[in-house]
């Protein structure tokens, strides 16, 4: 009787999804963070009467074969990268992305990691860093006695210097997109890598083609909808409890054949 | 043993198999794009079965089919998820060269921009050729209805390939919601009325009640033919004892 293994693997895989909608409900709040959703797939299939099995020595066929599932899978968890809201807080140095695209943010270790929260800070020293106090590519420093930082669509940051009326430019904040966002490895804190399936970080200015544009005063919230969470939750819940039916009925016939004399 | 307790074994076997199939059908209740499997049984007639006996009716699994009815839509909101309306299935090529066919269209790109499902087969587009985009400067994907994929502001780049199989119940399941066409199978033609969503995938077809309630139906099926065993064995051990005492 294979009904254990196979409800088994069902049970597991529903496991793996609550961890992922609890992982999503718990982080419904996180600046920039995109929602994951586990996806399954049923495992190989075992033929117990081939289908095309030749039934006569006319050449007739048997049309239909008896298959049975071994069960299922978690094939994967796949992120959602749609746009998450904007909200307003009127902190010049929070910045979202409205469209496709990346911060860079260069790591401690040298490396480069990958960011959708802009809710940036200065360090002593005037650079734009993240809110671990790591430096925000391409590393723009704002001179002291700045009074005002602004930052247009296209990422040029321009800083009002004392009492002068004309701006002085900073630099670019240039943004980084890749042809499989979900094919990104996230590491918390926000962060994402760049990985094997990802492909290769195209630097590119916001606004490009394909890129997006940057808005001043605003932070991308999450894009984890919370309804569609408790729904999915419950029906998870549901799917686990009817895979534990079947343990319990391929338990009691086993019992049932027990009691054969 | 006598023919009363063949019969019962024919039905407690065919039993632990249509077990072994709804337990697969409530593992893959939110599989996206899994189509449920169901049991044909068949009952075979043995004329002049035994001494005294006329015939004997044993019960055996014939066959399983693809319960091919659509299941539910769920609205996901990811560009590259697609759900068919309507019937048709998605063509992949496997790693080993194998074409399939399937209902999963939860799709995504690889690094070099081929169309692929998570298991890595490649999507393929009416033609039988694997789909390629452009790795830069496409934006957001939309996919019409047709099936035909473009970028953000440009134009029609492939067309997903939604093939028509009326003799799908041939067709050989190998797993990760992938059929493979028999030997000398016709090559399916597209499919012109189905429709292709974006941003939708299709859930599984399992029908819970209705699997539920078969659960009951195979244990107490099961019990009763365990129970015919016992009593065939009864009786037996009954006749035994009498014609001994009668001696």
């Amino acid at each position: 009787m294979k009904a254990l293994s196979i409800a088994a693997t069902g049970m597991m895989a529903q496991q793996t999804n609550v961890d992922v909608i609890s992982n999503n409900i718990a982080n419904a709040n996180t600046t920039g963070f995109k929602s994951s959703r586990a996806a399954f797939q049923d495992l190989i299939y075992q033929s117990m009467q081939r289908e095309g099995a030749l039934t006569s020595s006319g050449g007739t066929a048997r049309p239909v074969g008896i298959d049975i599932g071994l069960g299922v899978q978690t094939a994967g968890t796949v992120r959602l990268n749609t746009q998450g809201g904007m909200v307003s807080t009127e902190n010049s140095l929070n910045v979202a992305i409205d469209g496709r695209g990346y911060f860079s943010v260069l790591m401690p270790d040298g490396s480069e990691a990958y960011t959708r929260d802009g809710t940036f800070q200065l360090s002593a020293e005037g650079e734009i860093v993240t809110m671990q106090g790591y430096q925000v590519n391409p590393g723009l420093v704002v001179p002291e006695n700045t009074t005002s930082i602004d930052i247009n669509e296209q990422g040029i940051v321009l800083a009002y210097v004392e009492n002068d009326p004309e701006p002085v430019e900073l630099g670019q904040l240039n943004i980084a997109t890749f042809i499989n966002e979900p094919g990104m490895r996230p590491v918390g804190n926000n962060f994402v890598l760049a990985t094997e399936a990802s492909g290769e970080a195209q630097i590119v200015n916001p606004g490009d083609p394909g890129a997006g544009l940057i808005r001043q005063g605003y932070l991308e919230a999450s894009n984890v909808n919370v309804i569609q969470q408790i729904t999915d939750l419950i029906s998870a819940q549901r799917a686990y409890e009817m895979n534990s039916k079947s343990i319990e009925t391929a338990d009691q016939m086993l019992s049932s054949a027990n009691q054969i004399r | 043993m006598s023919e009363t307790s063949y019969i019962s074994i024919s039905l407690a076997a065919s039993l632990q198999r249509q077990l072994d199939i709804t337990a697969n059908n409530i593992a893959n209740a939110n599989t996206a794009g899994y189509k449920g499997e169901h049991v044909v049984f068949e009952s075979f007639m043995q004329k002049n079965a035994g001494i005294g006996l006329d015939s004997a009716e044993f019960v055996r699994d014939t066959g399983s089919y693809i319960d091919t009815r659509p299941g539910a839509m769920v609205q996901t909101g990811n560009p590259l998820d697609l759900a068919l309306h309507g019937e048709g299935w998605f063509s992949y090529r496997t790693a080993d060269g194998q074409q399939t066919y399937g209902r999963d269209g939860s799709f995504t790109l690889d690094a070099q921009g081929n169309l692929i499902v998570l298991s890595g087969a490649k999507v393929l587009d009416e033609g039988g050729a694997p789909i390629m985009l452009p790795t830069e400067g496409i934006g957001t994907l939309s996919v019409s209805e047709d099936g035909t994929i473009s970028g953000n502001g440009t134009g029609p780049l492939a067309r997903i390939g939604v093939f028509d199989i009326p003799e799908i119940q041939s067709y050989k399941r190998i797993g990760s919601g992938m059929l493979i066409a028999p030997d000398a199978a016709a090559t399916p033609r597209p499919a012109l009325s189905t429709q292709v969503m974006q941003g939708s995938l299709e859930l599984s077809n399992v029908n819970p009640i209705r699997e539920m309630t078969r659960l009951i139906d195979v244990q107490r099926a099961y019990e009763r033919a365990n129970t015919l065993m016992g009593n065939a064995d009864t009786l037996r051990r009954d006749s035994l004892r009498r014609i001994g005492q009668a001696v």
